[in-house]
């Protein structure tokens, strides 16, 4: 891979490293930090990438990777930003501006390990593909995702 | 009641979002990584190329004492061998984290490298505390029976004996505490962390 396409690469996936960074990191310098080390991880690791899976199962591997082994890693005392806060745009009412932080905020409240699982259900991969990426069973999968989406669901309702 | 749809929830916020973090590629591809693995890799190589640079003088050492002919051509010898099998172990080490891929197994391989540094952390306390005090004994004991061979008047057992072996004591005991603590400083966060990303995984 030359350095031209990965960098075309890295630009269409970034929303979604992002995304997973963000529910790991606890501030904006963190997640900077975890975006980066997911790139140079990315970067790293594209040799080795050999096609026998999907190159989005590739990227979600190593981003949930490394921010599962950097997350904690620096207990910094300084007050952080924290970033379920959004900055919600007009088109947006009350209730959902209310259940988008709620779901933030209760998906930062689960287990590093268990908010890979929740984050890649959904973000729509199939059991198939999380038992893949997180290097589970698919029937650990089934259970983990049922038990999670309850404890969500009924964490978001009161 | 509706049905809570979580996934509709989560892509409502994902709209919401725009990028926060701006990636200049160019850059972060030349960056080294931050991870922990990168600076115990940084420090095994510091340790290999002292050990390299050491090999030779050791040799030398070895080969003025062939002519003595006494018991410092075989602790020189020992060293020597000692020294090969630190590097075969640095480069054993180093490979290990190279081959670590975060899209692999990482659970297994972490979990491999944290043992194989933890052993490396073993052997350097039994160095420490078993090597050292042992090597200041034999060369105090050597150092006395020089003296006796020289110094009729010397006696095993007398004021002098039982200062020198006093002062050895003590000498080891802070020589075994000092590298102690160095190897705390460079070995013991990092290894505190891999213990950490083992178990978070």
């Amino acid at each position: 891979m030359s350095k031209a396409f990965f960098k075309t690469f890295v630009q269409q996936n970034i929303d979604m490293i992002q995304h997973i960074c963000r529910a790991y990191a606890r501030d904006a310098e963190e997640l900077k930090d975890f975006v980066q080390e997911v790139t140079i991880q990315l970067w790293r690791s594209h040799s080795k990438f050999e096609n026998r899976s999907k190159v989005s199962t590739w990227v979600y591997r190593v981003t949930l990777n490394v921010c599962l082994s950097m997350a904690k890693k620096n207990k910094r005392m300084v007050e952080s930003v924290p970033l379920d806060n959004l900055n919600f745009k007009e088109d947006i009412d009350e209730a959902e501006k209310e259940q988008i932080e709620l779901l933030y905020s209760n998906i930062r409240k689960l287990r590093e390990g268990d908010r890979a699982v929740v984050l890649l259900y959904l973000e729509d991969k199939s059991y198939k593909e999380i038992a893949e990426i997180l290097g589970m069973t698919v029937s650990n999968v089934g259970v983990k995702v049922n038990r999670l989406k309850n404890q969500l669901k009924s964490m978001i309702n009161g | 009641m509706a049905e809570l749809d979580i996934k509709d929830i989560w892509a409502k916020g994902k709209l919401q979002r725009s990028n926060e973090v701006e990636v200049n590629v160019d850059e972060v591809v030349g960056k080294k990584s931050k991870d922990v693995l990168y600076w115990v890799k940084f420090v095994l190589w510091i340790e290999f190329w002292i050990n390299v640079v050491s090999l030779p003088l050791f040799y030398w050492m070895m080969t003025l004492e062939l002519y003595a002919a006494d018991i410092y051509q075989y602790i020189y010898g020992a060293g020597m061998v000692m020294i090969v099998v630190y590097l075969f172990y640095y480069q054993f080490l180093i490979r290990s984290i190279r081959k670590f891929d975060y899209a692999g197994d990482v659970k297994g391989s972490l979990t491999k490298i944290y043992k194989y540094l933890k052993f490396y952390i073993l052997h350097y306390k039994v160095v420490v505390w078993g090597l050292i005090p042992i090597s200041c004994a034999v060369s105090t004991l050597l150092a006395l029976e020089e003296i006796a061979a020289k110094d009729e008047t010397f006696a095993f057992y007398s004021t002098p004996f039982w200062v020198m072996i006093g002062f050895m004591a003590v000498a080891s005991l802070l020589i075994s505490a000092l590298f102690n603590f160095l190897v705390n400083l460079i070995y013991g966060r990092k290894i505190k962390r891999l213990k950490e990303m083992v178990n978070q995984l």
